[in-house]
């Protein structure tokens, strides 16, 4: 269990990490403060404020995570974890790596089908993710996912073209219309 | 005042008015139960369908959506995680839970019964205390907004729960994305990196269904076991009475907080459903289940969503100012039918105002109905397996993120976020609070330099009239129970483990 402190004290590490970059690196070059703005009033002042409570924040998550590695060692439990992050721990689940894996393989799908949108339209993009994910879910009736895969997008597609008046990216099958 | 109800009367009753309501009403369930379609888009869509209809028709018509939408979000929040609106959000924080463990049919009954009460009790006050309402709207400023702003801001204590810091990092990031866009004064760039997507800020819609709906659906994929969490949700039976008036207190406080932040335009149903969520926690002697499927948690939340449905419509029939989006695209259909809302309305027309008064109170009533049909049917998408449920809503999110704005940019908006949820939901951050933050972030920056810039630099202004100053003693009070009862918590947490030990 002791790693799972650790991460605790970890994210506050990099909280304070990513509130130092801000400070010194994403406020100066991202926003534009024009001269002579007063300090209360100038664009960067509120994303300042903002980003120095990101850095107590990360600050007390490493605090709290430290005090309860330290309570640990001297071996009493600890609260801090609640339900919904023990439970991701159970026996139901994948181990972390595999987990891990899996959820990044349908991140990489989506992403995939983000970028193909443009090419192919989003209704048949929309119908390869689907047979995709269902069948990676581990559903293999085909007799279902076929239907749904392809009428689904359909339907959506009519939905939003002619009853919504919202165009919808057609990809090389603008051409055919 | 008899004349003018009987000729409301003669004008209201007719066929086509009583069912043009009822079309209404059902259409803004329908969208306002899509992901990605809000209220705003329904009543844009059928706006045109009202040019050729009578003045009072196309009208209620439009209100009909308005209020349909308004509770048609919290279907897809309770059952699937995905809000079809910012406000029903708060509604998933509960709801979904309650459907996890079975309980959908009775989450939403609840918010159903929550959201008709609410919309009757906005209604009433819409007829009665329109001028008194109004008057009091009148006098919020900058000042009065930041301070009841930073008092809403207190809801993120409660919904983060025991995880306060992590509350108040993801409340901050909320706030620091919600700076992306244009500087409102000096119109200079703020993290835009020289993407113009950028330039107009990011989107409610593909954020709230990226960092919610998104991330459950990623995590689907990471168990062994992908067996529905919902079994049975139709099994199980709904909400009995006197669950609804055990819930009464905070369904009313809900209604009423509405009714107030409705009036006052610019803040909208988000906040009111947050705020209303918060008091009920506060106030319950269940505050420990809030957030794990708490049906006191949906029912003020509903309460606080729906209570401001008749109230936006004060400033815009008495004052005519737009109280929200919506309330401006209703604005502009009296002024095709050639009305002008405002003080002279109410001397000119007061027979079309009184007949609106009878449809909106005929759509309270619509709503009861159409939701409780509406339940029977939509339910059952529990009972469809999650394998083949969760990528047809993944193709459903990205419709609806596309439909925003026609442009695939909210959908990379929508993934980003959604991976962001994933991160915030393996590591046990609450989400809940980068909503808030990410909502409340612009009202809050806006009024804060708006003060100032009235003030010229003074810090004075926020402590100018009795309404900051109550707003500032409230937030107060609410910080000092909150750091009571986070005490109190931790006492009874070290007593429990030293009765282990």
């Amino acid at each position: 269990m002791n790693k799972w402190y650790n991460r605790e004290f970890l994210l506050g590490v990099f909280i304070i990490f990513f509130a130092f970059a801000g400070v010194i690196f994403f406020i100066p070059f991202g926003i534009v403060v024009p001269d002579n703005s007063p300090q209360a009033l100038a664009p960067n002042f509120w994303p300042l404020i903002v980003m120095y409570l990101v850095g107590f924040s990360g600050a007390a998550i490493s605090a709290h995570g430290l005090a309860d590695f330290l309570n640990l060692r001297d071996g009493a439990s600890s609260s801090i974890f609640s339900n919904s992050s023990i439970s991701n721990l159970n026996s139901d689940n994948f181990s972390f790596f595999e987990a891990m894996g899996r959820a990044t393989i349908v991140i990489i799908a989506f992403f995939v089908f983000y970028l193909i949108i443009p090419f192919i339209g989003i209704v048949l993009s929309s119908s390869i993710m689907l047979v995709f994910l269902i069948y990676f879910g581990g559903d293999c009736r085909w007799q279902i996912i076929l239907p749904i895969a392809f009428l689904l997008p359909l339907f959506l597609y009519l939905f939003f073209v002619h009853v919504a008046n919202v165009p919808m990216p057609l990809g090389f099958f603008e051409a055919f219309q | 005042m008899i004349e003018n109800l009987t000729a409301a009367f003669f004008l209201f009753f007719s066929f086509q008015n009583i069912f043009i309501i009822f079309v209404g009403v059902f259409i803004g369930v329908i969208v306002g139960a899509i992901p990605g379609m809000t209220t705003v888009m329904g009543v844009a869509l059928v706006l045109p369908f009202t040019f050729t209809m009578e003045p009072v028709t196309g009208i209620l018509l439009l209100l009909g959506v308005y209020k349909g939408g308004l509770y048609g979000g919290s279907i897809t929040a309770i059952l699937l995680k995905a809000p079809g609106t910012p406000a029903a959000s708060c509604t998933a924080l509960d709801g979904f839970p309650m459907a996890q463990r079975g309980e959908a049919r009775r989450a939403l009954d609840m918010a159903l019964y929550a959201s008709c009460f609410a919309d009757f009790v906005s209604n009433l006050s819409l007829i009665f205390l329109t001028t008194f309402l109004a008057a009091f709207a009148l006098r919020f400023g900058p000042p009065e907004f930041f301070t009841l702003i930073v008092f809403s801001l207190t809801i993120i204590a409660g919904v983060s729960g025991d995880r306060l810091a992590k509350g108040i990092f993801s409340a901050s990031l909320g706030l620091l994305l919600a700076t992306v866009g244009l500087d409102i004064i000096y119109g200079t760039e703020r993290f835009i990196f020289g993407n113009y997507e950028l330039m107009s800020g990011l989107n409610f819609i593909p954020v709230l269904i990226g960092l919610f709906a998104l991330p459950e659906i990623f995590n689907h994929y990471t168990k062994k076991n992908r067996t529905n969490a919902v079994v049975n949700a139709l099994d199980n039976v709904g909400v009995k009475f006197s669950e609804f008036c055990s819930c009464f207190k905070s369904i009313l406080r809900g209604s009423l907080i509405g009714v107030v932040l409705g009036a006052i335009p610019g803040i909208g149903a988000a906040p009111s459903a947050f705020l209303s969520y918060s008091e009920a926690r506060r106030n319950s002697k269940n505050r420990d289940n809030f957030g794990k499927g708490e049906i006191e948690g949906v029912a003020a939340a509903e309460a606080g969503n729906n209570g401001v449905a008749g109230s936006t419509m004060i400033p815009l029939l008495a004052l005519g100012v737009p109280g929200d989006v919506t309330t401006a695209v209703i604005l502009g259909a009296f002024m095709i039918h050639g009305l002008r809302p405002g003080p002279l309305m109410f001397v000119e027309n007061l027979d079309l105002i009184y007949a609106i008064f009878i449809g909106i109170m005929l759509s309270s009533l619509y709503l009861f109905v159409i939701g409780k049909a509406s339940i029977r049917m939509i339910s059952r998408i529990s009972d469809v397996s999650n394998n083949l449920l969760y990528p047809i809503v993944l193709v459903l999110c990205v419709f609806g993120a596309f439909a925003i704005n026609n442009n695939l940019f909210d959908v990379l908006v929508m993934i980003v976020m959604s991976i962001l949820g994933f991160a915030f939901l393996r590591l046990d951050i609450p989400a809940a609070p980068f909503l808030i933050g990410f909502i409340l972030g612009p009202l809050l920056e806006d009024n804060f330099r708006q003060s100032l810039l009235l003030s010229e630099g003074s810090y004075e202004i926020f402590f100018r009239n009795s309404i900051c100053l109550v707003f500032w003693c409230l937030t107060i009070l609410a910080l000092v129970f909150l750091i009571r009862s986070n005490v109190r918590g931790n006492k009874v947490i070290n007593s429990e483990e030293k009765g282990k030990n």
